[in-house]
């Protein structure tokens, strides 16, 4: 999984946690609301019929009231009661308290209808009650005590009246219904009067109301106690206080889910995180530990050496096979390596520290048996090719070991030395090798010759090439030298490595074409000038060559161009298109140290050479080496076939001399012959 | 919030237990809210007999104001002459009754305004009857657009806005409300009246800020009162015996204008109806002193109309 990807699945999984976290807090707080608003209208319903109790009492007490604040409570308490019976929050998470208040509601109906009924018997029994007295005033005005009936009236009518007063205080229905009955009874139709039986009609007709509407009466204020709609009101707050429970525990339950999920988070992270930082420390390709579980380790562990290893030229197994294959190479040795150090797995850690480039750090434990680990790994790949794919590879290795710290630094110095040195395949880190102290001196030789590179302190000597055959122009070859700033004179050659590490030759040879051009205008013969094959690899040297040929054609026509093979040549077109180039102007081409190992003859025919310079390893031992005698005795006669002459460098005495002309040399370049010097 | 509304409400309704007013009736109250500009929507409803089949009448033809908000016949007629079988009740004050229709059949106002539309002897019209023919009125289409920003017009937007105006409809200024503001005195005869009333037993029943329309009660307590088979009273809804010529009281404000009187429309002035209630259900019979008084009481519950009471 690419970073991206992870950072995207991290970032959406917390906003799936933020938005967990939100729909929560949203949630949570309109529950609260909610709870809180269903539960102020529970108590707003209760606080309401209490209300209506007191206030349907208060109607009973007096005898004209005013009933609006009976309408008023009541209609407030079914709004109340709808409201909350309508509200979706309700019903929806409370459903056992909805069907409480259901319930409730249909007791209070009843409840309700009772009250209106009390209010009409309330209204028709205060009448009647009240008009008793009144009527009684009126019967001892029209009675008289003096007749039997009339007495028995009036002292009816007076029990009668006080019984009234009573039953009604006491709410007795049974007395009523006895009093009603008495008056019923009463005598109207023995008295004389129109008057008087009227009186006594009205009498019995208030009794039969009061008797008719009592049991209203009594009801209605009874079921202000006993409709039960407060114990329906109770368990609706029973009810209501357990689903908040219920949904309390849900409430909990989203809150540890969420909680849950953000340590999940949290550890997706971490684990994503640790295995990133596994992930950096391990290299993709061998799964072995990289460079920086290299440095890790270095810190943390006590080892006793390390050995660096590297697959030689693979840059070019990549190039001709392609990456893929280099790449499953890589992969080969790397396993190959890991089954030799296998046995020793605890002791010995193996690490890709670069491209090409493996390490195997060895414990002190095991600090005896490295050579002979080594030496196994040498000697596996000198007789065992890698099967990749169909290709069968042979594939050699460098490998340099160090015990001293650092370890990387040293056995890396080693390495570079043995690279240079080319002759073995095994180099163990030596103090006294002096390494360093080479890199150092390295260091301040490549400032030297940048300052002189910049400070036009490089001069050409010019050392005399002397005819053999005594009857040609003079020639020489120009070599540079190093001005110090103190004055000395230095060769060039122990600069020749640096100037090819740090890309400096373009810029020697251009300052040397330059000098040597401007001696060749007062001087007659031929010149030759260094120039190695590399040098013909960059293009804008090449072009600068060609016109600075352009604008002096009389020295152009005098120059010789010593190509040096100071590596092995790949691609020859380079050189022959450069020849092809400076042929026009002149230019004639000898090729510098011939026989020094390089050189591919056959390749030469093609190339059109004036001159061969006889390398020094050859010219040296002349006098003595019959081998070397032999060697250059073939070159004279190879050159003089392919129409070429030869030059002997390093003829530095007279045995040495007297060879090279008894072996029919053109040329002689030595001390014995002239010293490099100045020419003015 | 929420909850301080709600203790409020709550300490507010245990309070006002012992505000119980002194005397039984209370005066009307100078303002209750309305929205004006559904009233003045419901005004022109009112006064317009587009709401009729036969555009024959409108709410005003049975809710006169010049007859204190009734009908001056017994009983009202509708549509081609259709006679109904009730007198029609007021429309003043009619916002604080305990139910609307002498019955109370309707709880609400909304309600009310729906039953005279629909009842084929009044208007006689169905709910899209209504609603089409408004929406076909450019008048009615562009003013209830502007109330509620839709080009539809509802049954329920009708009865809204007749309702709204006739929250409008109320009459706070009697001479017997501004004795009891302590505004005005009244007249000596008045005060008798009002004495009698509350001694005699009439304010049992008519009490409040309507005196009357805050309860059930029978019309014949004493003296049972003849009932036509055709009455809408709490039987024709109950089916119960015990609601036969069960009635809304009416309320006795303005009574001095709306006669006939009952549901019937039985007694044609104040003397008559309070000669009737007296036997009916008091159980009394005033002297004349005694009716006199009773009648200047009555005619101090005589408010001016609000300014809402005319066609717009």
């Amino acid at each position: 999984m690419n970073i991206r990807l992870k950072i995207s699945f991290v970032v959406l999984l917390g906003a799936v946690l933020l938005g967990g976290i939100g729909s929560f807090y949203v949630w949570f707080n309109s529950f609260i609301d909610k709870r809180q608003h269903i539960g102020l209208s529970i108590m707003t319903i209760e606080a309401l019929e209490r209300q209506l109790d007191a206030q349907v009492l208060h109607s009973a007490f007096v005898l004209y009231g005013n009933q609006d604040s009976i309408i008023h409570s009541i209609k407030t308490l079914q709004t109340t009661t709808k409201a909350l019976s309508d509200n979706p929050d309700f019903t929806a998470d409370y459903p056992n308290s909805a069907r409480d208040l259901e319930r409730y509601k249909t007791i209070v109906s009843i409840k309700i209808d009772s009250i209106y009924r009390f209010q009409s018997a309330n209204a028709a029994i205060k009448n009647a009650t009240s008009s008793i007295p009144s009527l009684k005033a009126e019967a001892l005005r029209l009675f008289s005590t003096q007749k039997s009936n009339e007495e028995v009236f009036l002292l009816a009518l007076t029990q009668i009246g006080g019984g009234v007063f009573i039953a009604k205080g006491g709410l007795d229905a049974a007395l009523i219904s006895t009093l009603s009955q008495q008056a019923q009874m009463l005598p109207c139709d023995t008295f004389s009067t129109k008057g008087k039986r009227h009186l006594c009609d009205t009498v019995q007709s208030n009794l039969r109301v009061i008797g008719e509407y009592f049991p209203d009466y009594v009801q209605g204020i009874d079921r202000l106690t006993t409709s039960g709609s407060y114990e329906a009101l109770a368990t609706l707050r029973t009810s209501f206080a357990h689903e908040n429970e219920t949904l309390k525990v849900r409430i909990q339950g989203y809150a540890l889910g969420l909680g849950i999920f953000y340590l999940l988070l949290l550890g997706l992270i971490i684990t994503m995180l640790l295995r990133s930082e596994k992930e950096s420390r391990t290299d993709r390709l061998t799964s072995l530990g990289n460079r920086k579980k290299y440095e890790e380790a270095i810190r943390s562990g006590d080892f006793g050496s390390l050995v660096l290893i590297n697959i030689d030229r693979f840059k070019n197994y990549n190039d001709f096979y392609g990456v893929d294959v280099g790449d499953t190479l890589l992969c080969s040795v790397s396993a190959h390596f890991s089954s030799i150090v296998s046995p020793h797995s605890n002791a010995i850690s193996l690490f890709r520290l670069g491209g090409d480039e493996f390490g195997l750090l060895f414990k002190p434990s095991i600090l005896s048996q490295s050579n002979r680990i080594v030496q196994d790994i040498l000697h596996y790949f000198e007789t065992n090719p890698l099967c990749i794919d169909d290709l069968e590879i042979f594939i050699s290795v460098t490998v340099a070991s160090s015990e001293h710290a650092p370890f990387l630094e040293t056995a890396d110095m080693a390495m570079k030395k043995l690279k240079n040195s080319k002759n073995n395949a095994f180099i163990t880190y030596d103090p006294a090798m002096n390494l360093r102290e080479m890199i150092e001196t390295n260091l301040i030789k490549l400032e030297t010759l940048k300052d002189a590179l910049s400070n036009n302190r490089i001069l050409p000597h010019f050392q005399p090439i002397v005819s053999l055959s005594g009857s040609s122009l003079p020639k020489y070859e120009s070599l540079a030298r190093v001005l110090s700033p103190d004055g000395s004179i230095e060769s060039i050659f122990s600069y020749i490595t640096l100037l090819d590490d740090a890309r400096l030759s373009g810029v020697l040879l251009r300052q040397m074409i330059e000098k040597t051009f401007s001696i060749m205008e007062d001087h007659i013969g031929e010149f030759s000038i260094n120039l190695s094959s590399s040098d013909l690899d960059d293009v804008s040297t090449v072009n600068w060559i060609l016109q600075r040929l352009e604008a002096s054609p009389h020295c152009a026509s005098r120059l010789i161009f010593e190509i040096l093979e100071n590596h092995i040549i790949d691609d020859y077109a380079p050189i022959e298109r450069f020849i092809h180039q400076v042929r026009p102007y002149g230019c004639k081409i000898a090729i510098d140290d011939f026989g020094s190992g390089y050189s591919n003859f056959a390749r030469l025919l093609n190339l059109s050479i004036d001159y061969l310079k006889i390398d020094a390893s050859l010219i040296r031992p002349l006098a003595t080496d019959p081998n070397a005698h032999a060697v250059v005795a073939t070159i004279v006669a190879f050159a003089r076939t392919a129409n070429m002459q030869t030059i002997a460098e390093f003829v530095s005495d007279k045995e040495i001399y007297d060879a090279v002309v008894a072996l029919g040399v053109d040329y002689s370049q030595g001390y014995y012959t002239g010293k490099p010097e100045a020419l003015s | 919030m929420l909850s301080l509304k709600y203790y409020f409400t709550v300490i507010m309704l245990c309070t006002s237990t012992v505000g119980f007013s002194i005397e039984p009736i209370t005066p009307i109250p100078l303002r209750i809210p309305y929205d004006s500009a559904k009233a003045r929507l419901g005004q022109h409803l009112f006064f317009d007999p587009i709401l009729s089949r036969d555009r024959s009448v409108a709410c005003v033809s049975c809710h006169d104001f010049a007859h204190g908000g009734t009908d001056s016949r017994s009983v009202s007629s509708g549509v081609g002459g259709a006679q109904g079988s009730m007198q029609s009740p007021t429309v003043l004050n009619a916002v604080f009754n305990i139910a609307q229709f002498w019955n109370g059949r309707a709880a609400t106002l909304e309600d009310q305004a729906m039953g005279p539309i629909h009842n084929p002897v009044e208007m006689a019209m169905s709910s899209d009857e209504v609603t089409s023919r408004l929406m076909h009125n450019p008048f009615y289409r562009q003013e209830f657009a502007r109330i509620h920003g839709r080009s539809t017009i509802t049954i329920t937007d009708v009865a809204e806005v007749i309702a709204e105006y006739e929250k409008t409809l109320i009459t706070p200024n009697s001479p017997f409300d501004r004795y009891l503001r302590h505004k005005a005195p009244l007249s000596a005869a008045a005060v008798r009246g009002y004495e009698f009333f509350k001694r005699a037993g009439c304010a049992s029943c008519h009490n409040g800020v309507l005196v009357g329309g805050n309860s059930f009660q029978k019309f014949g307590v004493i003296t049972p009162y003849p009932r036509k088979s055709n009455t809408d009273d709490r039987y024709a809804l109950t089916g119960k015996e015990r609601d036969k010529n069960v009635f809304k009281v009416p309320t006795l404000r303005n009574i001095a204008q709306t006669a006939p009187y009952f549901h019937d429309g039985s007694a044609q002035t104040l003397s008559e109806a309070i000669g009737i209630m007296s036997r009916h259900n008091v159980g009394i019979k005033p002297t004349q002193q005694e009716e006199g008084d009773l009648i200047a009481f009555l005619e101090s519950l005589t408010a001016p109309l609000p300014a809402t009471a005319k066609k717009p």
